[in-house]
């Protein structure tokens, strides 16, 4: 599977629908088989991994947006500054046209905006196409001063994603057992530390690929823990178990 | 499982008590042994506190052939599954109330509910608490631990809110999640996720068809004897420690912890080691060869094989890199896999068995 084919599946591979029934082996079905290539691929692509990690974090965070509806002339101003920019290149935004896209996606097009776009420059750049893939799908050519904004620019966006996750995660922790969201903050503690060696790290050695990389991963790891507890404080909502985090409470006290 | 966690009351309480006997095993009803006078005190304390346990069993089996499935969700208890012979699926489910209140607490049994329906061989469990408000005051608890056995060529995906969930013996797809407490998976042929958010994953044994997956947030990720083409491991304050494997692709993440590693490679297999501020241990043993990206940004690296050096980089610093004691480059034996690892602040060491 190329990255092109893995853009047709992605979709339907972040919400889970390629995946066989629980109790069908993956083998006797073909959306299984899609999920092995998908899989396989995601194993060696970096970029499509990346990928799948943001737009799981945009999917986790969308759920909660109907809570949280915009202003009513935010439409108009997104629309505006959108226009008002060049169109990125970048995969997300050549995948074919589809009919049924998820409710989720269409929910979250303002986090999409403000998050993935501003990665897909970085994105097209670590581009590491399979053998077999197009030639025309990687870039080249990229100045230093422009990888060097790009990382400048990733870097921001990823701390937008986490600021926009913060917010509906710390609105929202009232959902889950205090014990867990305490786990949760600690931990939360823990990466924001990583976060800020690495930066101090960068400020101090700005060629040093450790810093750059270990930045990277702390953010990232950061988006997949506010991630993980938008989706526990939306299952907590969803299967009307909150009641059951209260009761937990009790249990260890 | 649910009583893990102390509270500084029940510290406080505990250390009243008595001092911890020499040599005594520290369990999960607490600090104290398990013989002695004191047997029983977090029983005994419960008892005042929140009125006596009161339990009711709820057994049901289900024909399910050989490969059924299991979808089991459960709130707060234990989860225990195993896999053997048979065609059946059997669900032990035991509800267990506290109330001051007798009547209540029969009550409270009773609201706490458990379903479970079989549809083509695929059994679903479904803790059903009662609402809130029907028993408001604080100091009530109830849990309903499952001990479930499924024909050993059954899927199981279990979740849960609070409790271990433990699963063994099972050769269809496992997928074992809970949030606050430990899961540990063992002698299972086709495990896909074993996760946990406050609490440690224990894997031992087992194989996968794709990708495993395991993690945890607050806990250590132990690993031995899998058998799985690819392996994600992850913690975020706690050690990730692998040993006895034999996996092509490994990603083992800590942001805190420390990483260890201890089996052979395979040849054209791809191994990274990440951590922040723990340090990573990789314990080379057979004789596949690889090629090293080592690095740590204020640690130290050290290798025991003797890797040869490449030079890499355009400038003389990243030449230097190549050989500090903070980084190391280079390949060994036929370099067939790769093996790259970073640590932020942490010491690299890479050793031969």
């Amino acid at each position: 599977m190329t990255c092109e084919d893995f853009n047709k599946v992605l979709v339907d591979y972040v919400d889970g629908r390629l995946a066989p029934p629980l109790g069908v082996p993956a083998a006797r079905t073909e959306r299984g088989g899609v999920e092995r290539a998908a899989e396989r691929h995601l194993e060696v692509c970096d970029t499509c991994r990346a990928l799948v990690t943001d737009l799981r974090t945009i999917r986790a965070a969308a759920f909660m947006l109907d809570r949280h509806e915009p202003a009513a002339g935010a439409w108009t101003r997104l629309q505006a500054a959108v226009a008002a920019e060049p169109a990125p290149k970048g995969r997300l935004l050549s995948m074919p046209g589809r009919g049924n896209w998820p409710v989720w996606l269409g929910a979250a097009a303002a986090l999409v905006l403000a998050t993935v776009i501003g990665l897909l420059p970085l994105m097209s750049r670590e581009s590491d196409p399979e053998p077999g893939a197009s030639a025309g799908t990687a870039e080249t050519g990229v100045s230093v001063e422009s990888v060097a904004a790009e990382f400048e620019a990733a870097e921001q966006h990823y701390q937008k994603a986490i600021d926009d996750l913060q917010t509906i995660a710390s609105k929202d922790t009232g959902e889950l057992d205090p014990q867990v969201a305490s786990v949760l903050q600690k931990n939360l503690t823990v990466i924001d530390q990583a976060i800020s060696e690495s930066r101090a790290a960068l400020k101090s050695q700005p060629a040093s690929t450790n810093a750059q990389a270990g930045l990277f991963d702390a953010l990232r790891t950061k988006v997949a823990l506010l991630q993980q507890t938008v989706e526990l404080i939306n299952q907590m909502r969803q299967g009307n178990q909150a009641e059951a985090g209260r009761r937990i409470q009790t249990l260890s006290q | 499982m649910r009583n893990r966690i102390l509270t500084p009351t029940v510290l406080v309480f505990a250390l009243l008590a008595g001092a911890v006997p020499a040599g005594a095993a520290v369990t999960l009803r607490g600090i104290l042994g398990e013989d002695g006078p004191r047997t029983g005190w977090f029983e005994r304390y419960q008892d005042s506190r929140q009125g006596p346990e009161t339990t009711d069993r709820v057994l049901q089996t289900f024909k399910v052939g050989a490969d059924g499935a299991l979808d089991l969700t459960g709130i707060s208890g234990d989860v225990r599954v195993t896999g053997g012979a048979g065609s059946e699926i059997r669900v032990e489910a035991t509800k267990r109330v506290r109330h001051r209140s007798a009547d209540q607490a029969k009550r409270l049994l009773a609201d706490l509910r458990v379903e479970m329906t079989n549809v083509n061989g695929r059994v679903e469990v479904r803790t059903l608490y009662p609402r809130r408000g029907s028993y408001g005051e604080r100091g009530i608890s109830a849990s309903v631990d499952y001990v479930v056995a499924v024909p050993a060529g059954a899927s199981v995906a279990v979740k849960s809110i609070s409790g271990d969930v433990v699963v063994s013996g099972v050769r269809g797809e496992v997928r074992a999640e809970t949030v606050s407490g430990d899961v540990n998976v063992d002698s299972s042929t086709n495990v896909a996720v074993a996760k946990t958010v406050s609490g440690d994953v224990t894997a031992r044994d087992i194989g996968g068809a794709t990708t495993l997956v395991l993690g945890t947030v607050s806990g250590s990720v132990i690993a031995s004897g899998l058998k799985v083409r690819a392996l994600e491991a992850g913690s975020v304050s706690g050690n990730v420690r692998l040993s006895g494997m034999q996996v092509e692709r490994v990603e083992a993440r800590s942001v805190s912890g420390s990483i260890e590693f201890d089996a052979p490679l395979v040849k054209a297999g791809r191994y990274e080691f990440t951590t922040h501020s723990g340090n990573v241990r990789v314990v080379i043993s057979g004789n596949t060869g690889f090629e090293l990206d080592a690095d740590t940004f204020s640690g130290s690296v050290r290798s025991d094989v003797p890797v040869t050096l490449r030079s890499v980089g355009r400038d003389t610093r990243d030449r230097r890199r190549a050989t500090s004691n903070r980084t190391i480059q280079g390949s060994y034996g036929d370099a067939s896999a790769i093996l790259s690892v970073r640590s932020h602040s942490g010491s690299v060491v890479i050793t031969k068995k």
